[in-house]
């Protein structure tokens, strides 16, 4: 038996919650930061062709500078959440896991509006004028669509640690 | 336990929504996709009453998915350099409600040549400039999403009359109180729009300001094309076209060419025009005349007569004679010679005439008269005996 906080635990189920901890932190890391990090790389890939600079910047755009961050401190916030379910622990790494993903979704929606520039005669050849296209997306209330989750998320997190204490 | 079942609840709830929140942003996202893959842009129907032209363009949208479009709305501007406005598009803001198919709107860009003042006109039509343009779009997919987009640049415009050239004018005929002439107009068009309507000229004169031509030519000019024609117009003589016989004369003026388009003068081009007239009649030379007895009253009397036809138009027709006169009386008078002088060429003949011998002592006045096309004239030269 192995001692997790207040919990104990057989050897398989910690060797469980690692795996469990280990696979989920592995996808959140590849979901949430390892693919806006590398956004470029991957749609190039997927297009199969070289993105040129100025799509380039369009799409970078769309990427809160912040983002990459707050995605990389998901992983491992889920993988402790994993391997310490049901210990006092749990209740306060919900709760953190929550708001950490409560500001990936701010993050992800730009607040709830996403504003994008392009130079379309840059984008596009053989224009013969300059012109330039500014996108604005409200998606303020898909984002508070989003946001549901996490704030449920915090409020399970403090039932959790009612339950402990 | 109740703890436990609220905890139960809430791990409910989470898995609900997050699915909820999936689903819709995938509705709203299939919603959006169908929607903009449904618009339909018809061909342009072409209006024009009186100086607006109004240029519809149909849109067809159909709204496959769950959730209503609203708040549709299209508009654009058009200015030129200074900000003035030139074109305005507009739609009503209208809404495409879920399920509908084929919603018929129309997108309207109005351009009314009556608001644009007349240089600004002008310069459009004249002058390379660069256009401003600034289109704003914008929908909403009620409640979740609403996107408005702005397009703002830079257009270049080509003048639809570049390089418009008028001709060296050609005179064509005439009678006793006009000319007729013509002069060639040419002008490029390298725009994408084309110039439909006609050119109106003026002809006033340089020295007075007076009327004295007036013309009108049908312009048609498709996109990058080059326009040439002949403007044809009278020039009203001057009242004494005995003088256009025998001198010269440069025809001074002021061309005034003005463009008409839907009835709107759109623009307008002045230019000194010059037409020359050389005499029909020019160079006259009076030879030495020479006397030969023909009996015991009279000598006959021949002068060498020759000029040259300096007019590139009229050939001469008429007569000339001459005839001596003493005093009051005409004393001798020869016989009429033709004169037939195509434009170009020269005319030598000799006048004869009998003179009585008593004439040829006694001072007197030799009459040359010429009766042409154009008129009567007579030179007078003194003979002292």
């Amino acid at each position: 038996m192995v001692r997790l906080i207040d919990l104990d635990v057989s050897g398989a189920s910690l060797a469980a919650r690692l795996a469990l901890g280990a696979i989920l932190g592995g996808l959140a890391f590849l979901v949430f930061y390892y693919v806006p990090a590398n956004l470029l790389g991957i749609a190039s890939n997927l297009a199969g062709v070289e993105i040129p600079p100025q799509a380039a910047g369009v799409i970078s755009s769309l990427i809160e500078p912040a983002l990459p961050s707050v995605g990389l401190a998901l992983a491992p916030a889920i993988f402790l959440c994993a391997l310490f379910r049901g210990t006092k622990a749990y209740g306060p790494l919900t709760i953190a896991l929550s708001l950490i993903f409560a500001a990936y979704v701010f993050l992800f929606f730009h607040g709830g509006a996403i504003s994008v520039a392009a130079p379309v005669d840059q984008l596009v050849g053989g224009l013969p004028m300059e012109l330039s296209l500014s996108i604005r997306v409200d998606m303020a209330m898909l984002m508070a669509l989003f946001l549901v989750p996490p704030a449920l998320g915090v409020a399970k997190g403090v039932l959790l640690m009612m339950k402990m204490d | 336990m109740r703890l436990s079942t609220g905890i139960k609840l809430f791990n409910a709830l989470i898995v609900l929504t997050v699915v909820a929140a999936s689903a819709v942003t995938f509705l709203v996202a299939m919603n959006a996709i169908a929607v903009v893959s449904s618009l339909r842009v018809g061909e342009p129907s072409f209006n024009s009453s009186g100086s607006v032209v109004e240029i519809s363009f149909p849109i067809s949208v159909s709204n496959s998915g769950p959730f209503d479009v609203s708040d549709i709305r299209v508009s654009a501007d058009l200015k030129d350099e200074d900000g003035g406005l030139i074109a305005s598009a507009s739609s009503q803001p209208f809404s495409v409600p879920a399920g509908a198919r084929g919603a018929q709107r129309s997108v309207s860009i109005r351009i009314d040549l009556s608001e644009i003042p007349q240089e600004r006109l002008s310069a459009l039509f004249s002058q390379a400039r660069n256009l401003t343009l600034s289109a704003s779009a914008g929908a909403a997919l009620v409640p979740f999403i609403s996107v408005s987009a702005h397009l703002s640049g830079s257009i270049p415009w080509e003048p639809p009359v570049k390089d418009f050239e008028l001709g060296e004018p050609v005179l064509l005929g005439y009678n006793s109180t006009h000319l007729v002439a013509s002069m060639p107009v040419r002008f490029e068009n390298p725009s994408d729009i084309s110039v439909e309507g006609s050119v109106n000229f003026l002809l006033v004169d340089a020295d007075t300001g007076s009327e004295i031509a007036s013309g009108h030519l049908e312009v048609e000019a498709p996109p990058r094309s080059e326009f040439a024609g002949e403007l044809q117009f009278s020039l009203r003589l001057p009242e004494n076209t005995t003088a256009l016989m025998l001198e010269g004369r440069t025809f001074r003026c002021n061309a005034t060419l003005g463009f008409k388009i839907f009835g709107i003068q759109v623009h307008s081009v002045s230019t000194p025009v010059e037409m020359v007239w050389d005499p029909p009649v020019a160079s006259p030379y009076l030879g030495s005349p020479s006397v030969t007895p023909y009996n015991s009253t009279h000598s006959v009397f021949i002068l060498p007569f020759a000029f040259t036809n300096a007019n590139k138009l009229i050939t001469l027709n008429g007569s000339v004679k001459a005839g001596l006169v003493v005093g009051s009386s005409l004393v001798a008078e020869c016989q009429p010679v033709p004169v037939h002088v195509p434009p170009g060429s020269g005319f030598v003949c000799d006048l004869e005439m009998l003179v009585p011998n008593w004439a040829l002592s006694v001072p007197g006045t030799l009459v040359l008269s010429m009766d042409t096309q154009l008129g009567s004239t007579s030179l007078e030269v003194p003979v002292n005996g």
